[in-house]
């Protein structure tokens, strides 16, 4: 594996994260769809069919092709010498901008946080999401007290949600991150977008139902599919406190995903 | 479904607009954003079209491409712009075009005026620059999407948030 193709391979997944949502998020907002009534399944109507126009051609989803955020997992021994992340990333975004059809709306080469890790194996995992700022102005952080009960929690994150009212265009998915400092709660948050459950169940179930009974609708003019998905993400807590971060990730949670044998 | 061209010859072709009709957009629109509201407002610059009878869009495009002649081209928060938005729909501004709910004060501003407040779909950039026919960059083309275009469109979906008798789909969602 050499650095010019890896930059290759991820400008041509930071392009293709902008035009085609992930399958589970489609399947998701259809089956919305097919039970929502009036304006809101006009507009998920409208969701689908602009989904359809940009798959088919070479239009982004959303005019906002975002800030991108990175997570690299790198195998400890995968054969990667001579390749400069960082660069690779900056290279990788410059591209995408110039031959992808991206909004230039920072400086391209420049990735909102890049996260690099090691793991076992000889791979090179790279998920990406290109975050619109519609949604990402609606990201929350706040410490709960140590003992905050899971209904102090959904309190909290419902006040967000509120807080949210339609600007950052519903159905929602929401990501949750807990525990450990502010800054990894909220990087928990950001990495549990790229895990969301659209058919969760238990507290996850319980948050998503009572989210839905705001009235805020998917397309942000009422109805019942405020959000269609949530993840929350957890890692143990000090014993004074509790970080609570909530992203109120618009429908359009683009994901990028791929994955390099470098053996 | 009701057709409504763009610029208006008056204000009276908008009254009847109830929030929550869905309708569509013919004509010419002009985009604006955050920047160009904070230019042309500070009086640094001056408002590169004719604000009377006619329609901002609140947008930021992508590069032109594939035959789309604006990009991928949905609507952007319009709250950030309501800072702005009174003293536009008192020199004769017919419509803004954005997502989601509005201030008070524009709220007010667009009942006085008799004007109107169309909802965009949000994030349906591609569908949106299914339904442009011409663009052209008529200023600030330095500041890359945040630049004026004039728009052709034809058939845009949009939805009356607010009407010209001030009634508020996003009042009636406690907004």
């Amino acid at each position: 594996m050499n650095e010019e193709t890896f930059v290759r391979k991820l400008s041509e997944e930071i392009i293709n994260s902008t035009r085609i949502i992930p399958g589970t998020l489609k399947e998701a907002l259809e089956k919305a769809g097919g039970r929502a009534e009036g304006l809101e399944k006009e507009a998920l109507k409208k969701i689908l069919e602009n989904c359809k126009i940009a798959a088919s051609s070479r239009i982004p989803v959303c005019q906002d092709t975002g800030v991108f955020e990175i997570w690299l997992n790198i195998g400890k021994d995968a054969c990667v010498k001579g390749i400069d992340f960082n660069r690779a990333v900056s290279s990788a975004l410059k591209d995408a901008h110039e031959n992808g059809g991206l909004r230039k709306s920072m400086d391209p080469e420049i990735a909102g946080a890049v996260h690099i890790s090691f793991r076992p194996g000889s791979s090179i995992e790279a998920v990406i999401t290109p975050r619109g700022f519609g949604s990402e102005n609606y990201t929350f952080l706040r410490s709960l007290p140590p003992g905050a009960s899971d209904k102090d929690i959904k309190q909290a994150v419902l006040e967000d949600v509120q807080k949210a009212a339609a600007r950052p265009c519903p159905p929602y998915v929401i990501g949750i991150g807990l525990g450990g400092t502010a800054s990894s709660a909220v990087e928990l948050s950001a990495k549990a977008l790229t895990e969301i459950n659209f058919s969760p169940s238990g507290f996850e179930k319980e948050i998503l139902d009572d989210i839905n009974l705001t009235g805020t609708g998917g397309g942000g003019l009422g109805g019942k599919f405020t959000a269609i998905g949530i993840k929350i993400k957890r890692m143990p807590a000090h014993i004074a406190g509790l970080p609570l971060c909530v992203h109120v990730g618009c429908w359009c949670n683009r994901i990028g995903r791929f994955k390099i044998e470098t053996d | 479904m009701k057709r409504i061209e763009l610029p208006v010859k008056s204000l009276d072709e908008l009254k009847g607009l109830r929030a929550g009709e869905e309708v569509l957009l013919n004509g010419v629109i002009y985009t604006a954003r955050d920047k160009v509201h904070q230019l042309a407002e500070s009086g640094k610059e001056a408002w590169p079209f004719e604000l009377k009878n006619n329609a901002v869009y609140y947008c930021g495009p992508t590069p032109s491409a594939d035959g789309f002649p604006m990009g991928s081209c949905g609507p952007t928060t319009s709250s950030r712009m309501d800072e702005w938005a009174a003293k536009l729909y008192s020199q004769g501004l017919a419509a803004t075009i954005g997502k989601g709910p509005r201030s008070e004060a524009a709220r007010s501003a667009i009942s006085n005026a008799g004007a109107v407040y169309f909802a965009a779909f949000g994030g349906c950039g591609a569908l949106y620059g299914s339904r442009v026919k011409k663009a052209r960059v008529i200023a600030f083309e330095n500041l890359g999407p945040q630049a004026v275009y004039r728009v052709e469109i034809e058939d845009f979906p949009v939805v009356v948030g607010i009407g010209p008798a001030g009634d508020n789909i996003f009042t009636d969602l406690n907004f």
